[in-house]
């Protein structure tokens, strides 16, 4: 029905826009982990688009267990980021330099 | 024009539209709002598809859970929006490299793969008879999801229940420098520790 050149065009346009929205944002990590969320939301649809236009259901399931992944990934990482808060009492990325790495 | 045409390139705009918006906006709770709503579209352009279970298992997990979660934490945080100019000067060469590289990449996919000739005007033909028998999408995934990647199912079920358990663990602080209710203490009260009584005049 829908061109494969649409759908990988929507997925991977969306992993660039949040490339770029980890790569240029300064101020919070908070949109930091949000652009993480949409890249793993292309590449789950990706994987989606592809297994239905191969007519194979292991991309699905593999689109499944990035669900998983990435709701473990964001729970934890919010964690981190709200004692992060309550030790420095700001989340901006640049003053990020407890570790002095 | 097609409806599903249409309806496709109507969520895929919105969508694209809004994840610039959440990268671009500097209200982290704008952000959020705009979040859910590319979570939204690409759930419509699922629904589209075909794969009707993951399209709301999307709208379930990610808006119901995720943003959820991110709005939780914006409020919590009391985010004050401060601008420090340290010059991230060494960080936009990067990412404006990697973000050239990959838009030439996704440019030169038109030309090399020939992908346009996909785009035919080829009639349907809908068997009703094999479509009123076709497997749903979320039966096909139970079936494989359970049988044949049952450990992969036990793995994920792992995954959250380690993550779940690290949060509890990360986040729970308990402050000592609170007066809290001691319950102990309160049963173990009784009426002849607690209660005496003085005589105030003594008549002699």
């Amino acid at each position: 029905m829908f061109q494969q050149l649409n759908c990988t065009n929507i997925s991977s346009l969306l992993f660039l826009v949040s490339l770029l929205g980890i790569f240029l944002n300064q101020k919070n990590i908070l949109v930091m982990l949000m652009s993480l969320e949409m890249m793993f939301l292309s590449i789950s649809f990706n994987l989606i688009f592809s297994s239905i236009r191969l007519d194979d259901i292991i991309g699905q399931i593999f689109s499944l267990l990035i669900l998983t992944v990435a709701a473990a990934e964001s729970s934890i990482g919010l964690a981190i980021l709200v004692i992060y808060y309550r030790i420095r009492s700001t989340i901006t990325v640049e003053l990020m330099n407890l570790m002095k790495g | 024009m097609n409806i599903d045409i249409f309806l496709f390139y109507l969520f895929s705009i919105f969508a694209l539209i809004s994840s610039l918006m959440v990268i671009g906006l500097t209200n982290a709770v704008h952000s959020v709002l705009f979040l859910i709503l590319v979570f939204c579209n690409v759930a419509g352009l699922l629904l589209l598809l075909g794969p009707e279970f993951f399209s709301f298992m999307l709208i379930i997990v990610y808006v119901g859970a995720i943003a959820v979660l991110f709005l939780f934490v914006v409020m919590m945080l009391n985010i004050k929006l401060k601008s420090t100019n340290i010059s991230f000067s060494s960080l936009w060469p990067i990412g404006i490299l990697t973000f050239v590289i990959l838009l030439s990449q996704f440019f030169s996919s038109f030309y090399e793969l020939d992908l346009v000739k996909f785009q035919g005007k080829e009639l349907f033909f809908i068997s009703w008879a094999n479509e009123n028998s076709n497997l749903t999408n979320i039966k096909v995934i139970g079936k494989v999801l359970y049988t044949h990647f049952n450990l992969l199912f036990l793995i994920c079920g792992l995954i959250l229940l380690v993550a779940m358990i690290g949060v509890i663990v990360l986040t729970m602080h308990q402050r000592v420098d609170v007066k809290k209710q001691q319950i102990a203490l309160q049963l173990a009260r009784t009426a002849p520790n607690v209660i005496k009584f003085i005589i105030l005049r003594r008549k002699r």
